[in-house]
């Protein structure tokens, strides 16, 4: 993998204030860094020669103050940057589930997106907040150290140009010859720690079959086999860090001797062969840190990467093809994908400007399918969808829709009829719940997906909610739930009342419906 | 807070003192490093820079052998015990499900899993770095003791200030934005889930904004609460740099007219040296907390009494037939059931229906012992259920999970469970009466193909087909099915369930409940409770007036 995805930089944007400030920082702390060793070395110098060290003390401890400033503001920046690229990066994850058609969206799962929208983004934090500040640090400060040497003993820069791509060079032979291995116990790792996690949650299902005693002798013997592995993949981790820094250390010793040497035969000033010596092993850190949290941050390098091909994938669906006329299907076959066979079709439809139109057809005949080729929701793979609007969001808000299991909003009564005229006034609220017989305070707040209230109020609910919508379409697909006979009746009369104004798309599964139909399209 | 759940034993001792012993030979090769320097410019014979020559390599080859060492023996001692908490933690959840942990229970269980780690990293990334800043500060301090001894007193005093300051500073952020940060982050998490839940509807009423600008509203306090926590601990992280300057000033003030150069070097170089020790004490402090949150998580578990109690001497189970009289019971965080009865027993079938929220899955979960009635008489085979075996009544009475797990293995093993002596033979028998013959007969390895995490992937329908099996493999008296239709396709849905009904319609058939929110198969069943009284959780005086109707 490269040091920095360009799939990344666009979804950086959003924080490109704070993420200036971070790479200003990491640049200043460098400065800083090369600042303090000849801070150091004046002190020291003017103390072993009894002079006055009044004036580099001051230098010295302004430069730390400096450090320590720009630390804290490298590390608010970097965390207010990840704060705002993760909140982007998370809607971004929403809008294009949002986005996707219903067969795209069921081959995601709905846990599968929420891990990403939820810990992915919030893997981006360390990429952010420690991996970029290393990136500059890596990328300025070696080169900077090695400039700052040059200026005081060409000698020892000439070492440290010449040692210093040792570090990534063997950084790329560790890996290189111990890739397979680590990758073999990487997939062994897998397997082993994903056992804890398999156990505990399929523990209800272990219950249930009495099996969960069982487990636990086999939690701690395959732990310990986990650990066994964990262990070879950690020692070979560990001992490749070990010889990075072995590589440094001898190269920093390197420049040492041979400044200690000249420094002895008189070649050479005390003040400078300090700062050289003090300079040298900044120009070997930075390399090394950037290998350590590029670990750290790959996770949420991941996450990046997830999340661009999620948006790829949503570009390329939200096109879902509809073309502008009077409402209708030409030809219309759905297929879903990897079926030899379309589900439904090919079929052809003109829907009247009012009038109640039924789908009728044994259970498993498409009805429901057309219904969501209808409102554009799945592909189709043949024929056209006629809508009368210019676009697919535009003909959706022509339409007032009630799902086979009425969906209600985890909000108050209120809030669930308004959904789809946020304007209602509150008596046009009260007319529709009299209307469809319902009596519900309009304040009550409603728990997570309707709990509290029975099939047929549910129903009633979602008929309500049509009825003060007031759009030129409806559309429904029958409830399947157990209704009692009075909810069936409001469903009728309201269904062939609202026919008389406006059209009306029913997939029944009630005879009395099927009766009742202006037209009758059987699957 | 609760203590560490990870003692300190002899191997993690070690462990730290290679690490004080790695950390202290840093700071001896930058301290020496600037007395040789000093000393060769005073030009003495090489020979007497040979000690210090040899002691820098020895240094400089030290630190990272040593580090190696202590990171393999501190993260060994880490993983052992995280074997031994593992099967801990797990044992102490057994009893608890999935009756005392709700309806989102799969939540709850992944994160005991992640607060298990989080323990478990305490040792490594928290006690390490704080037990290695106090060492390497004591045994800095006796060193240069040896040299001027007053200077040892600049080395304590400053580092512990720079360390302590640090860990306080670090703590007090974490104290004040820790609880808000984790308020928050559950809060995005249950509008995200929210929002993905309801992604068709909210497109048909363009309601998406709305939505997502809840979702938003969540993340800008999350935000707010990691900004509070991100200056805290870039103080935190800063102090022990601001502190090296003025102690090192310090030491060059006291010593200059009491010490050679070179050993003056050599004193002044050390508080800088020792940034490096005191730096991840603040890191460390912040993780505390997180750690100790989890380990806080981790002991409520233990406190919890299980939803069911073995009785101290079980019966043996009777007969197989199912009596519930005016039977409530709720989970930990639902309201509950409304009072029921029913009977059932072998080759009979009883259909349950009510909107969700009225407690068709709690009525399972009593069915099954993953919870005890509150109110009400269960009896199995004329025996009151307590003073039965969970695993006994769980040996009559099968449920078919509406989320049934699938684990990482083979499909075999993960039929098998549910009765494990059966033969390979058996267990396709039951797949295929799953109506799972024609996916079984396409699959790369048949009965060994690996499912579950990572493997080949298993849509929703197979998934509850696969539980079928097992129910279908354990062969119980009296079949429990929660949704059994709900994720398969029209024409599979009918043939499953004509199967399932003329299972008990065989001599030796099981009883059946039924619990659906379709028709499918009503018209079949030989009693229907309905649960959906619409007031029935609104209105005591519904619960009060007695069970719930029998519609046929």
């Amino acid at each position: 993998m490269r040091p920095l995805d360009p799939r990344v930089v666009p979804h950086l944007r959003p924080a490109r204030g704070q993420i200036g400030v971070v790479l200003g920082a990491s640049v200043l702390t460098a400065v800083l860094v090369v600042a303090q060793a000849f801070a150091i070395a004046a002190l020291i110098t003017a103390l072993v020669g009894h002079d006055s060290w009044r004036t580099p003390a001051i230098v010295l401890i302004a430069v730390l103050v400096a450090r320590a400033l720009t630390s804290a503001i490298t590390d608010v920046a970097a965390a207010a940057a990840a704060t705002r690229v993760g909140g982007r990066l998370r809607l971004s994850v929403l809008r294009a589930a949002l986005d996707l058609d219903a067969t795209a969206l069921a081959g995601h799962r709905v846990g599968e997106l929420g891990l990403l929208a939820t810990r992915g983004v919030a893997a981006v934090e360390p990429y952010l907040t420690r991996y970029l500040p290393a990136l500059v640090l890596g990328a300025v400060l070696p080169l900077l150290t090695l400039a700052a040497i040059a200026t005081q003993d060409l000698l020892a820069a000439l070492i440290v140009l010449l040692t210093l791509p040792l570090v990534p060079v063997f950084a790329a032979l560790i890996g290189v010859s111990t890739r397979e291995r680590v990758d073999r116990q990487w997939r062994l790792l897998g397997q082993l720690s994903g056992h804890f996690v398999d156990v505990v949650r399929g523990l209800p299902t272990l219950v249930a079959h009495r099996r969960a005693r069982a487990q636990s002798e086999r939690i701690t013997e395959i732990t310990h086999r986990y650990r066994k592995a964990n262990t070879d993949v950690l020692r070979l981790a560990f001992a490749s860090s070990a010889a990075l820094e072995l590589v440094a250390t001898l190269s920093v010793a390197l420049v040492a001797v041979t400044v200690g040497l000249r420094l002895a035969a008189d070649g050479l000033g005390l003040e400078t062969a300090l700062v050289v010596l003090l300079l040298a092993p900044e120009a070997y850190w930075p390399l090394r840190r950037v290998g350590a949290e590029f670990h750290a941050a790959a996770e949420g390098a991941t996450t990046f990467e997830a999340v661009h091909e999620l948006l790829t994938e949503a570009a390329g669906t939200a096109s879902t093809s509809v073309v502008p006329g009077p409402a209708g299907l030409d030809g219309v076959e759905v297929t879903w994908p990897g079926q030899p066979r379309p589900a439904v079709g090919p079929i052809d439809l003109d829907l009247p400007e009012r009038g109640l139109v039924v789908l009728s057809g044994p259970s498993g005949s498409g009805k429901s399918t057309l219904l969501a080729a209808l409102l554009g929701e799945v592909p189709v793979s043949a024929g056209e969808v006629r809508v009368p609007a210019p676009e697919l969001a535009a003909w959706r808000s022509d339409v007032a829709a009630v799902e086979q299991r009425p969906w209600l909003l985890d909000g108050t009564v209120a809030e669930n009829l308004r959904l789809g005229r946020p304007d209602a006034p509150d008596a046009r609220l009260t007319d529709a719940l009299r209307e469809v017989g319902l009596d519900l305070d309009l304040d009550r707040a409603l728990g997570e997906d309707g709990a509290g209230l029975s099939a047929g109020q549910r129903a009633r609910l979602a008929l309500a909610r049509v009825l003060v919508a007031d759009r030129p379409f409806v559309v429904l697909d029958e409830p399947t739930a157990h209704l009692d006979a009075a909810t069936e009746a409001v469903l009728l009369r309201v269904l062939t009342e609202q026919a008389r104004e406006r059209c009306v798309v029913v997939v029944a599964h009630r005879p009395a419906v099927v009766e009742a139909a202006d037209r009758l399209v059987t699957l | 807070m609760s203590a560490p759940s990870v003692r300190i034993g002899w191997r993690a001792a070690g462990g730290i003192a290679l690490g004080v012993l790695a950390a202290t030979s840093g700071v001896a090769l930058t301290a020496t490093a600037g007395w040789l320097i000093v000393r060769a410019s005073e030009h003495p014979p090489v020979l007497m820079l040979m000690v210090a020559i040899v002691g820098v390599r020895a240094f400089g080859l030290a630190r990272p052998v040593l580090r190696y060492a202590e990171r393999l023996i501190t993260h060994d001692v880490a993983l052992r015990a995280l074997a031994e908490r593992r099967a801990r933690v797990y044992d102490a959840l057994v009893p608890l499900v999935p009756g005392r942990l709700g309806r989102r229970r799969g939540d709850v269980l992944a994160s005991v899993v992640d607060d298990v780690d989080a323990e478990v990293d305490e040792l490594v990334r928290v006690r390490v770095p704080l037990y290695v800043w106090l060492g390497t500060t004591v045994l800095t301090a006796l060193a240069v003791a040896a040299f001027w001894p007053p200077a040892a007193i600049v080395v304590l005093a400053a580092s512990l200030a720079s360390g302590g300051v640090a860990w306080t500073v670090g703590r007090l952020g974490s104290r004040r934005f820790g609880p808000e940060r984790i308020a928050a982050r559950a809060e995005v998490s249950s509008r995200v889930l929210a929002v993905l839940d309801d992604a068709r509807p909210l497109v048909r009423w363009q309601a998406e904004e709305a939505a997502l600008s809840r979702v938003a509203a969540a993340d800008a306090e999350l935000a707010r609460a990691t900004r509070g926590a991100a200056w805290w601990l870039a103080v935190a992280r800063a102090w022990p740099i601001l502190l090296a300057g003025f102690a090192m000033v310090w030491m060059a003030a006291l010593a200059h007219d009491h010490v050679s150069g070179p050993v003056l070097a050599l004193l002044v170089l050390v508080p800088l040296a020792l940034v490096d020790v005191a730096a991840p004490v603040a890191d460390a402090a912040v993780l505390r907390h997180e750690t100790a949150a989890a380990t806080d998580r981790l002991d409520a578990f233990a406190e919890l009494d299980p939803a069911v109690l073995d009785p101290s001497s079980p019966q043996p189970v009777g007969g197989p037939e199912i009596d519930l009289t005016d039977v409530t019971a709720a989970w930990a965080d639902s309201p509950s059931m409304p009072a029921t009865s029913l009977s059932v027993s072998p080759g009979r079938a009883v259909g349950i229906v009510g909107p969700s929220g009225s407690g068709k899955s709690t009525l399972a979960a009593v069915l099954v012992r993953f919870l005890a009635p509150t109110s009400g008489r269960h009896l199995l085979g004329g025996d009151d259920v307590g003073r039965l075996r969970a695993d006994d009544v769980r040996s009559r009475v099968g449920l078919l999970d509406d989320d049934p797990y699938l684990f990482g293995t083979t499909l075999v093993e993960n039929v098998r469970l549910a009765r494990p002596d059966a033969t390979d033979a058996e267990v396709e028998r039951a797949l295929r009466k799953a109506h799972l013959g024609d996916w079984l007969d396409a699959l790369p390895a048949g009965l060994h193909t690996r499912i579950g995490d990572g493997a080949a992937s298993v849509s929703g329908g197979e998934r509850a087909r696969i539980g079928l099996a097992r129910l279908l493999l354990a062969e119980h008296d009296v079949l429990v099915l929660d949704e059994p239709t709900a994720h398969l396709d029209s024409p599979t849905a009918r043939a499953v369930t004509d199967d399932l009904l003329a299972l008990r319609d065989r001599p030796d058939g099981p009883g059946l409940v039924w619990i659906t929110h379709t028709e499918h198969g009503l018209d079949r069943m030989d009693d229907v409770v309905d649960l959906g009284r619409p007031a029935a959780n609104a209105d005591p005086s519904a619960i009060a007036d007695g069970s719930a109707s029998m519609v046929r």
